[in-house]
């Protein structure tokens, strides 16, 4: 009896964080995109890393949702946190239509509603064991060729920070 | 092999300093090599029905090899114009330059939706960061910057299409969902997302505001590239995919190009802009012969290329002519064609007549064979809209000749240009006057490459 009650409170928990964190992340992009200050809408972006992360590691994909955090709150974020901080960026507002509201508008336009039914061949997910097993054998013997180039892209990346910004 | 040679540069690159530009021949003769290569690991038959490679991401059927070959060539030529002195030195440019090769070839082969985002990433972040490559100038890194804009936000459309198709077909790879597709009655809402992305990436109407100012902005010599390979690529990806393309979405982006084009240069005064336009424009036929599928569109490709890289090799070798404007882009404004050389604005006026669609020169004979397969497939409208739009732009083509004809009373000046560059526009200006006798061979051996 005390199990079934445990196993219903655990359940319920769980439930009740992944809903809080969905909600989370919801607003959080809302308020990336809507804030004025830029070290603002940075935070919130963490948050909504957070969330993710948090989501996903419930659901059961562990791996990605550690990475997220790993690299998205990690490096990217923080990167992008201390540029801002240093760069003297204007974000009074300067006009009387509030900018919340043009983004407000957007949203109306756009089409949040990404679950439309699936009426093809798509399998499902069975639950996933070794995550890191599978990526690291997919990445380097299905998707070998899309690594390479990616990396490519990344060196690019480096090459050109080099090439635009060098006098 | 372009592999190969991105890392060897990459390498080298760091361990020698050079003080000039020689550096470069180095890249035109890898480019030659890259060709050289490929024309000899070519068997037609063989390939005719298509090789796939590296686990189904990429399908090399002929349909794309005269695309590849033509950018080939291109890069090869203008990459010569690089090691001349009137252009600054960056160590960077072949590095960029390779590896966008890589990228613009690989593009017309993809065969699977994620390696189609990834190609298009690569090809397109290498172009974002050539445009901001000469950094002295604030205009080239304002277009660089512009440019990196808008190309995200159309990657991001198309980003958004895969999903969608990926949950309509239930698999990623464009052969799969081309047999799909004949047993699906779907909506296709869908691929035209994908075109609107890949549209907005060329820069046609109505979405072309963003590349008339990149255009402008950045330097004559990476508007030369930049204006045409970004286009090449995703065309051919258009034309070897035709079947996942709605015609009736197309037709709008036609039509909205062929008026911009034709309507909007008339008041310019600027040639780059003008350039652009033009670009735009004949990127509009070209989506007609795209429509019916026809190997019209390979001819136009053919005396496209060679006209475009004919005006820009002119633009920038006049820049020592006449007094520049800035040292990015020397000659920008129509009065300024008014310079000693007759000879350079002889081969500017052929490109002209080629643009305009004059008898002898290729323009007409890629654009009758266009008007011919759209006739054939019923495209009345729009065939006879190319020909007014073609005549409406002989307004602008003709005012560029009238302003350089006032350089016909200057006195004859020997000017001493760089004979490499002297040497492709000559071969270039014969290639392009001599384009009817070698086009029937051509054609007999473009038959077999779209069937």
């Amino acid at each position: 009896m005390n199990d079934i009650i445990m196993k219903y409170m655990c359940l319920y928990i769980y439930l009740l964080f992944m809903k809080i964190m969905n909600i989370m992340s919801g607003i959080s992009s809302i308020l990336a995109m809507g804030l004025l200050s830029p070290v603002q809408s940075m935070l919130s972006l963490m948050i909504l890393f957070l969330s993710t992360s948090f989501c996903l590691y419930l659901q059961g994909f562990e791996l990605i949702g550690l990475l997220y955090m790993l690299m998205y709150v990690g490096a990217i974020a923080i990167l992008f946190t201390f540029i801002l901080s240093l760069l003297n960026i204007e974000y009074l507002p300067k006009n009387n239509i509030q900018s919340t509201s043009y983004l407000l508008f957007i949203f109306l336009i756009m089409p949040l509603d990404l679950s439309y039914e699936a009426d093809s061949l798509i399998m499902n997910l069975f639950n996933i064991n070794n995550e890191l097993i599978t990526i690291g054998d997919l990445l380097y013997s299905e998707y070998a060729i899309i690594f390479m180039l990616s990396s490519i892209i990344l060196v690019m990346s480096v090459v050109g920070a080099m090439s635009v910004i060098k006098c | 092999m372009l592999f190969t040679s991105i890392l060897i540069f990459l390498v080298l690159s760091t361990y020698i300093c050079h003080n000039d530009n020689s550096f470069n021949r180095l890249g035109t003769i890898t480019v030659a090599f890259i060709t050289l290569m490929f024309i000899s690991s070519l068997n037609i038959v063989s390939i005719s029905n298509g090789i796939t490679l590296f686990n189904n991401w990429f399908i090399f059927k002929t349909i794309n090899l005269p695309i590849i070959f033509m950018m080939l060539l291109f890069i090869m030529s203008w990459l010569t114009y690089s090691s001349t002195n009137s252009i600054s030195i960056n160590f960077n440019l072949l590095v960029l330059v390779l590896t966008n090769l890589l990228g613009l070839m690989t593009l017309p082969l993809v065969n699977d939706l994620l390696m189609l985002y990834i190609i298009i990433e690569l090809q397109s972040y290498t172009l974002y960061l050539m445009t901001g490559l000469y950094n002295k100038s604030y205009n080239s890194t304002r277009a660089s910057m512009l440019y990196f804009m808008t190309g995200g936000m159309a990657s991001t459309i198309m980003l958004m299409s895969m999903y969608f198709l990926f949950n309509e077909y239930g698999t990623m790879n464009l052969n799969e969902m081309n047999m799909l597709q004949n047993y699906n009655n779907t909506f296709n809402m869908t691929e035209m997302m994908l075109m609107m992305g890949l549209m907005f990436k060329m820069g046609m109407a109505p979405l072309h505001r963003w590349s008339m100012s990149v255009y402008n902005y950045a330097p004559t010599y990476m508007t030369a590239y930049m204006s045409i390979v970004a286009k090449l690529s995703m065309s051919s990806l258009m034309f070897a995919n035709y079947w996942l393309f709605d015609n009736y979405v197309m037709l709008l982006f036609m039509y909205m190009s062929l008026l911009m084009g034709a309507y909007k240069p008339l008041y310019q005064m600027n040639l780059k802009t003008m350039l652009a336009y033009s670009g735009m424009l004949n990127f509009g036929y070209l989506l007609l012969s795209v429509m019916s599928y026809d190997m019209s569109y390979y001819m136009y490709m053919m005396q496209y290329v060679l006209t475009h890289l004919l005006m820009f090799m002119m633009l920038l070798s006049a820049g020592e002519l006449v007094t520049p404007v800035s040292k990015w882009s020397p000659l920008l404004f129509m009065n300024q064609l008014n310079m000693n050389n007759n000879y350079l604005l002889m081969s500017l006026m052929m490109c002209m007549f080629s643009l305009m669609g004059m008898p002898p020169t290729p323009g007409f004979f890629s654009k009758l064979f266009i008007m011919e397969s759209s006739l054939m497939d019923n495209y009345m409208f729009e065939m006879m809209l190319l020909m007014m739009c073609s005549v409406m732009a002989t307004y602008y083509y003709a005012n560029m000749m009238k302003m350089s004809m006032n350089s016909m009373t200057n006195k004859e000046q020997t000017v001493y240009m760089n004979s490499t560059v002297a040497y492709m526009m000559s071969v270039t200006t014969m290639l392009l006057l001599t384009f009817y006798i070698y086009l029937p061979n051509m054609i007999e051996g473009l038959m077999m490459m779209y069937m």
